[in-house]
């Protein structure tokens, strides 16, 4: 009898634990978007910051954010998809393999903030980069490298062999069954790894603070420097303008829902495709 | 590995290279944007430096552009010792500066152009009861001598200072200006990152002690009067309020063409009383 | 899916070795290369910041640069000891609170919950992992800081907002992987307890836990690395005031948060010092996950 009253507590407790999470992230969520959607238009968005006080628009941000993405996912997306390719389907078991797996581990545990000196040191003074789109992409690929070497590689294990058999036993060469029949297949897979690195980029600060800048600035060249939309937030919540700082974590929030659910739309859709025969 | 490694190394010239070539361009098409039409001004204006004057900056270049649409003005921040080097080599126009020139700098053949009072408040939480320092007694808060409100007259209370990180102008201010050069802020100072955080920590700690720029005092913090004096802008005028400093437009040489014509909006009344006042203290002349 | 995935790579792995016998093809080049570009930049990573870190430990000395009881560095006082104990502090303090939330929520997860409240879980852990630190940074300024003020008096900057943000940033590690970990335990761990009557919690506790100790533990200690390295956040509710830590409720400067915060400006010997930490946060976050990698292969 005592050990079923146990039971029961310890699951009560469980559930506290696991209501109090859910309600804090509803909390979070709620309170950063209930405040900053007051005063909120969608000209916000569309306008540079303006005046003394430097408020009322996040455009150049947005404009940094979005270039520095694309410039990160521009280098990153080649190198960790065919660096994903090649631990799937051609690595053995060797001694540079392990080595280059161990060292893939070790660079996603670097700290951001060591990236953004290693940045600094670097791409900003050493190769002369400057603050730019540019020093802050190479930075960035660095630290979204190992998630999407991983997530390529899971994919393109996923795939089942009895694609690959097929396809060679049609003749095709390695290299064709690869390009033409696995690469679209995993596709949708590694696409989310793009997601999940772009969001990673999106939301990082520490690593593109002195690498790519702080100039409000909208960039047009490779060069020029920019303030990411994460970055603008720490600015703006240090310097105390509280409720533009809302409206900024508003649409930092909805951006990462936004990447969130999509990737796990396109994850599950990959997965119910080949969840039979990966069992 | 070597020869790994210099494949490697090919990639990333050849990223640089591409943006190299993209920068080239870019250049390009912005010498053919310059067209000369004698009457009208037109051309651009690099701005650039002290984090501290990018708002003006900013709030003028739109003003400016405005006004006279054939100039690009660009506006960075970052920070006042780039500002002047930019200026000094040539890749900017302007060199915003929230310091005055260190002597090796001096030789450089800049011209100064303050654009901008900054005044330092001492502030201190709405409730606390004093209401005036003497320029000893704030040197003692900040270097920790004294540690008690009720060494300067108020309750018995441990004061906590609260101070800007060490990048801050302000900061470098305070530590010339008012502590002295060789003087060390008390331990446990927070250094904050950001001027307006620190000013709603002052704002929310009832026996908290901090310096901050007066655009930044409202009703939430109370500025104290050193010596008697409030900081006010009579008072800052006639230079009975001490703790102030001009911010700086620096350009090299003489300012012309359309880098003068920005500069003298800057300096113009409706700019100054019009936009400026409302963060800073315009500059008298 | 484990098993399916070894019986591929093996099957592969001797298409592989046949075609190396021959020769690398081009495409294998280029996505070697590819690969590699990882192993390059972790060692460049390593080799810059040791070269712009070593005149510091040349100058000052490894021990009073680790040790040494004052971080002034514009008085040319460079002591990490101050930094590294807050550090250490907000780990552990964070570890503490985070640790067994975490992994209660992973157990509840994987071995209570219905499947709609384990997805709706699930996707909850995920998007705390999602949220950027300086958004934590910013609701750690907006509503814990004034929180702890009320609660504990002071300026409500210090170590305990920044226990308190880490905390809700690593719990996402804790869950994830442990709940992995709990997942991959067969069931008849489980069934055995219940056939001799035993009740959920038993079957939990003496069935899953003991065969999922390893990976709970792998991680908790991918956790401290997050926790150790986390900057943003912990710089925007530090305080930043770099005191040897004596309360929790003081204020505070961690390693990582330092180096954000001076890096604009610092030169010559500050410059270096900087790299200093940086090194030693790169030595932190291997240790760290090296360790996670053998825990968790000697559990396989």
């Amino acid at each position: 009898m005592r050990r079923r009253v146990y039971d029961r507590i310890v699951q009560i407790i469980l559930i506290a634990i696991a209501s109090m999470m859910a309600l804090f992230l509803i909390y979070l969520v709620g309170y950063i978007i209930g405040s900053g959607i007051r005063g909120f238009s969608f000209g916000f968005l569309t306008r540079a910051p303006s005046g003394i006080t430097q408020t009322g628009g996040v455009w150049p941000m947005i404009a940094s954010s979005m270039y520095l993405i694309g410039l990160t996912l521009l280098i990153a997306v080649p190198l960790g998809v065919g660096g994903g390719i090649y631990l799937a389907e051609y690595a053995g078991q060797g001694r540079i393999v392990e080595t280059i797996r161990f060292a893939v581990d070790i660079l996603s545990s670097v700290p951001s903030i060591v990236f953004g000196l290693f940045g600094l040191a670097l791409f900003v003074q050493f190769f002369g980069l400057k603050y730019s789109m540019l020093s802050g992409a190479l930075t960035l690929t660095l630290m979204v490298l190992p998630l999407l070497l991983k997530i390529s590689e899971e994919s393109f294990r996923a795939v089942p062999v009895t694609y690959r058999e097929a396809s060679l036993a049609l003749g095709a060469t390695k290299d064709q069954t690869i390009f033409r029949i696995i690469l679209p297949t995993a596709l949708p897979a590694v696409f989310t790894g793009v997601l999940l690195s772009a969001g990673r980029a999106f939301g990082e600060t520490a690593a593109v603070l002195y690498t790519a800048g702080l100039s409000p600035t909208t960039p047009v060249f490779p060069l020029d420097g920019g303030r990411t939309l994460s970055t603008h937030l720490y600015l703006l919540a240090t310097t105390g303008k509280i409720e533009e700082s809302f409206k900024v974590a508003m649409v930092l929030l909805v951006v990462i829902l936004v990447f969130n659910v999509l990737s796990n739309v396109v994850i599950s859709r990959f997965r119910r495709r080949f969840i039979k025969e990966a069992r | 590995m070597k020869r790994e490694s210099s494949k490697t190394l090919i990639v990333g010239l050849f990223v640089i290279l591409s943006g190299v070539v993209a920068i080239t361009a870019g250049c390009k098409s912005k010498t053919d944007s310059k067209q000369d039409t004698k009457s009208k001004l037109s051309g651009g204006v690099r701005v650039g430096g002290s984090t501290t004057v990018l708002p003006i900056a900013q709030a003028a270049a739109e003003q400016f552009q405005a006004k006279n649409p054939d100039v690009k003005v660009e506006v960075q921040g970052t920070g006042s010792s780039e500002g002047i080097k930019g200026v000094t080599e040539g890749t900017l126009d302007i060199g915003d500066s929230s310091r005055e020139l260190k002597p090796e700098e001096k030789s450089l053949g800049l011209v100064d152009h303050a654009v901008a009072i900054d005044v330092i408040a001492f502030a201190v939480h709405p409730s606390n009861k004093v209401k005036n320092l003497t320029p000893d007694q704030i040197k003692g808060i900040l270097t920790g001598k004294i540690g008690n409100w009720k060494e300067v007259g108020g309750l018995d209370e441990k004061i906590q200072v609260v101070g800007r990180d060490e990048a801050s102008g302000t900061r470098e201010y305070v530590q010339k200006e008012v502590i002295g050069k060789d003087a060390k802020f008390v331990q446990d100072a927070l250094a904050l990152p950001g001027t307006g955080q620190l000013k709603a920590a002052v704002a929310q700690t009832p026996f908290a002690f901090g310096y901050m720029s007066i655009g930044q005092v409202d009703s939430t913090v109370r500025a104290l009067k050193v010596d008697n004096v409030a900081p006010t802008p009579k008072s800052v005028e006639s230079k009975d309020y001490k703790y102030q400093r001009n911010l700086h437009m620096f350009t090299k040489g003489k300012a012309k063409g359309a880098t003068k014509a920005f500069i003298d909006f800057v300096l113009s009344k409706e700019f100054q009383s019009g936009t400026l006042s409302k963060e800073f203290y315009p500059i008298t002349k | 899916m484990g098993h399916y995935q070894k019986s591929s790579t093996r099957s592969l792995n001797n298409g592989t070795a046949y075609l190396k016998m021959r020769k690398m093809s081009l495409v294998e080049l280029v996505l070697f290369l590819f690969t590699l570009t990882s192993l390059v930049g972790l060692v460049l990573i390593f080799l810059f910041v040791i070269k712009e870190s070593l005149p510091i430990f040349l100058k000052v000395g490894p021990l009073p640069f680790l040790f040494g009881s004052i971080w002034q560095p514009t008085a040319g006082k460079f002591g990490l000891l101050p930094l590294l104990l807050s550090s250490l502090i907000l780990v552990a303090g964070s570890i503490i609170l985070a640790g067994p939330l975490g992994v209660a929520l992973a157990i509840f997860m994987v071995e209570y919950a219905p499947s709609y409240v384990r997805i709706g879980l699930k996707t909850l852990v995920e998007l705390l992992a999602g949220i950027p630190s300086v958004v934590y940074g910013f609701f750690g300024i907006i509503v814990i800081i004034p929180l702890v003020r009320n609660v504990v008096g002071g300026s409500g900057f210090g170590l305990i907002p920044g226990i308190l943000v880490l905390t809700v940033m690593i719990i996402p590690t804790v869950t994830a992987v442990a709940a992995d970990a709990i997942r991959v335990v067969p069931k008849e761990n489980r069934l055995i307890i219940f056939a001799l009557g035993g009740t959920r919690w038993q079957s939990v506790y003496r069935g899953v836990l003991p065969a999922a100790t390893r990976g709970i533990f792998t991680g908790i200690i991918l956790a401290e690395g997050r926790a150790i390295g986390e900057t943003m956040a912990v710089l925007m509710v530090l305080g930043n005031a770099p005191l040897l830590p004596r309360t929790l409720n003081q204020p505070a400067s961690a390693l990582p948060s330092q180096i954000a915060l001076d890096m604009a400006y610092a030169s010559g010997d500050h410059r270096t010092a900087l790299f200093g930490i940086g090194l030693l946060l790169l030595i932190f976050s291997a240790l760290f996950i090296s360790l996670a990698r053998r825990v968790a292969r000697s559990a396989a």
